[in-house]
Parts: structure tokens; sequence; C-alpha cells
């Protein structure tokens, strides 16, 4: 049973981290990898123009 | 409104979480507020165009770290505290008819990363006792949103399902000076009816004591506590065996398997737990491709499970769906 999970492991770059703050004040992290480009950076402008209303469907959020 | 009410009877909290934030502007049908925004779409929960793994606050939160007070006062026998703690939403993908059974192993690779880092960060926090990762997957189970998605919830206390396992745990380790769950993985690899699949670091089985059909076990060969005590071979040999065993399941009935996923680590209350021991359990809702388990009258009422199958047959059967992980090899592995 060894076998059946093989053992070339690929590369994945190392962990980056971007924390931003959503317009209701909850935190969202941006989690990137070296291996890949980083998420465009937010900018302040960007964050402001989030509603209190987006994403009203997330109300589903609690029964997930 | 979040608070916790003390059951007497059964000596442990229950979340009171009644907020119903009014609905003032209907998206569209086909609208997913885990996908990420598009240029001049309707806003999601992400506001950026993509992301790899992210992280966020929910939004309907059953704990929060600046609970309000409680709604209710309580009593001598009624104690009642603020619903104090975090509950976030990690997003696997910003692919939204993925699953996490279909991602590459390098994603799920990076899963464990980022599982790793919420680990340590909520469970520095001051108010949290136990950091509890978790992924509720299916309709079976209840899920609305389709896309690939798990939660963390940091509580205020240690759950009493960790309790429990923690107390045997401690019992056992006092009375042979071994560890419990170390025992567990070598009688099942002695054994060897019930392993559905192994590598380096870690084996999956069906336990000699599974309480649904498709149950399966995820252990460390290592004895540790959390994700933090791993290496970086540990957590690719993780992110491996998940991979496995989530594609096996998928291929099972040849559809989108359903299941609860849990994480079993060490409180971060500061206490010492070096009997504990890391695992991963999975509780899938279904005994056919058709028929669910109910958790009725003797699960719910007595706590005792009725399990119509048997794990050596249940893990045969999960055994040879286990294909070889390819690292490179992509995501779909059905
Ligand atoms: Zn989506
Ligand atoms: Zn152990
Ligand atoms: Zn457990």
């Amino acid at each position: 049973m060894k076998d059946e999970v093989s053992a070339e492991r690929g590369s994945v770059g190392e962990m980056h981290k971007r924390r931003t703050t959503l317009a209701d004040g909850r935190y969202l992290i941006y989690y990137t990898f070296g291996d890949e480009r980083p998420a465009a950076r937010g900018s302040e402008e960007d964050e402001s123009k989030r509603g209190p209303e987006a994403g009203a469907e997330a109300e589903e959020e609690r029964r997930v | 409104m979040s608070e916790l009410r003390w059951h007497p009877l059964l000596g442990e909290w229950v979340a009171t979480a009644t907020d119903r934030q009014e609905r003032t502007f209907l998206p569209p049908a086909d609208f997913c507020p885990l996908c990420p925004t598009k240029p001049g779409g309707f806003p999601t929960e992400v506001p950026e165009e993509t992301y790899d793994i992210a992280v966020f606050e929910n939004r309907f939160p059953s704990l929060k770290s600046d609970p309000p007070a409680p709604a209710v006062e309580g009593t001598e026998l009624y104690p009642v505290r603020p619903g104090r703690g975090v509950c976030e939403v990690v997003l696997y993908t910003p692919n939204h008819t993925s699953t996490l059974a279909s991602e590459p192993v390098e994603q799920i690779y990076k899963l464990t990363q980022v599982w790793t880092d919420r680990f340590r960060e909520l469970g520095a926090l001051p108010f949290v006792d136990y950091v509890f990762i978790f992924e509720n997957k299916g309709e079976a189970i209840g899920v609305t949103l389709h896309h690939p998605h798990g939660q963390i919830y940091a509580y205020p206390f240690v759950p009493p399902r960790v309790a429990r396992e923690l107390a045997q745990s401690r019992a056992h380790h006092g009375a042979t000076g071994r560890c419990l769950v170390c025992d567990i993985v070598a009688e099942e690899k002695r054994d060897g009816r019930r392993v559905v699949a192994e590598n380096e670091s870690f084996v999956a089985y069906v336990p000699f004591f599974a309480r649904y059909p498709y149950e399966v076990h995820v252990a460390s060969t290592r004895h540790l506590q959390a994700l933090t005590d791993m290496g970086d071979e540990e957590l690719r040999g993780l992110a491996e065996i998940l991979k496995a065993v989530l594609a096996a399941f998928d291929r099972l009935f040849d559809l989108s398997f359903p299941y609860m996923m849990v994480l079993h680590q060490r409180p971060t209350d500061g206490g010492a737990y070096d009997f504990y021991h890391f695992h991963i359990e999975f509780y899938p809702p279904l005994r056919t491709a058709t028929k669910l388990k109910y958790l009725a009258g003797s699960e719910t009422g007595a706590g005792m499970f009725i399990n119509d199958t048997l794990a050596e047959e249940k893990a045969a059967e999960l055994r040879g769906k286990v294909l070889p992980v390819v690292w490179g090899g992509g995501g779909d592995g059905r």
C-alpha cells in the first residue's frame, strides 16, 4: 500500500500572507505562494468601495 | 446576538446565535459570495479579482472576538456568558466548480500550511482555548454554498467531544504509559484489514470502532499534537494522504462524496497535552450511493451509534479506489 502514494513531490513556493480589512471591519487574509504571481494589491479605494450590502447572500454561510 | 448558555444536564455550552441581517440587495441567482469579485460585477466576500487561498471572518459568526452582552441574565442553574471566539471561512480555491478532492495535491499542501498558520495565530489569542478546523461538504450535510471552502471555529473552551478524547487519552497514558492514538495506529497497521492508504508520515483507516459506514481517520505515524509540530515533509505527506482518501471517496459511487471533516489537535489553553495525538476524522453521511445514515433516536438520544456495516469491508472498498497521488499531475484526480 505504500506504493499507492507516490513520492515525486513538486515544488510549492514559500507562503506569503497579506491581511486586509473589509468595509464592515472584518479581516480577510490572502495567502499566496512563491510559485505564483501574488494577487493584485488592494488599494484603500478598492476597499472603501465595498458597501455593507456586499455579499448579502452570505447569510447562507451560517448553514454551511 | 451570540451567547453561550450552559446545559446543566450535559455539562456543556450551547451557542445561541440569532443574528439575521436584513437582505437589502438581492444578488443575481447564480451569484456565489465566495467567488472573487468580477470587474464591474456584484461584490462578493472577496473584493479582489483572484486569490489562491483566502481566509475571512464569517459574516454571521456564532462566536465573536468582541461579543455583545448576553440578551438574558444567567442564574445559578443556568449560567450565560458572551459568545467570545472567532469564526473564519477558508476558501480553498477561486475555482467555483472544484472540490478539495479534485484539487491538485499542491493546493492541498498549501491548505495544510494555511491551516497551520491559522492554528498558530488563533491559538495565540488569549481568549481562545481550542482551534477547531473543519469542513462540511455536500447538500446531504446541509451545505448550500458549493464553492469549495472549510471553516474554523476558535472556541473559548475545550469542546466536549475533544475533552472526552483528551480524558480517554490521558487515562490510557496513565494506565499504560503509552499514547492511545499511537496504540490505535499500531493496531490498525498490525491488523491491516482496515487500512485505506498510508505513506511515510500518515496512515488512513476505517477505525475498528467506526460509527459511520465510511468513517475514515487519518493519523500521523509520529507522535505529535498539532499541525505546528509538523515538518515540511509531514505537511506534504498529509496533503498526499488527504488527496488519496478524498479522491477514493469520490470514486466510490462516482459522485462528489459528501462528508464532515474535522481536525483534532491539542487545545491552545496553555495546558500540557503531550499525551494527545493529532488526527483527522471524516464522517460521511452516505451508506450507499443513494441512502443516507440518519442520526436517529439511539445516536441522538442515547449516544450509541449503530453501524450496519463492517469496518473491514468498507475499508476494502475504499482501499480498492485509492490511486497513486502524483505531484505535478494537476487537478481532478477522480
Ligand atoms: Zn464560487
Ligand atoms: Zn501518539
Ligand atoms: Zn478524534
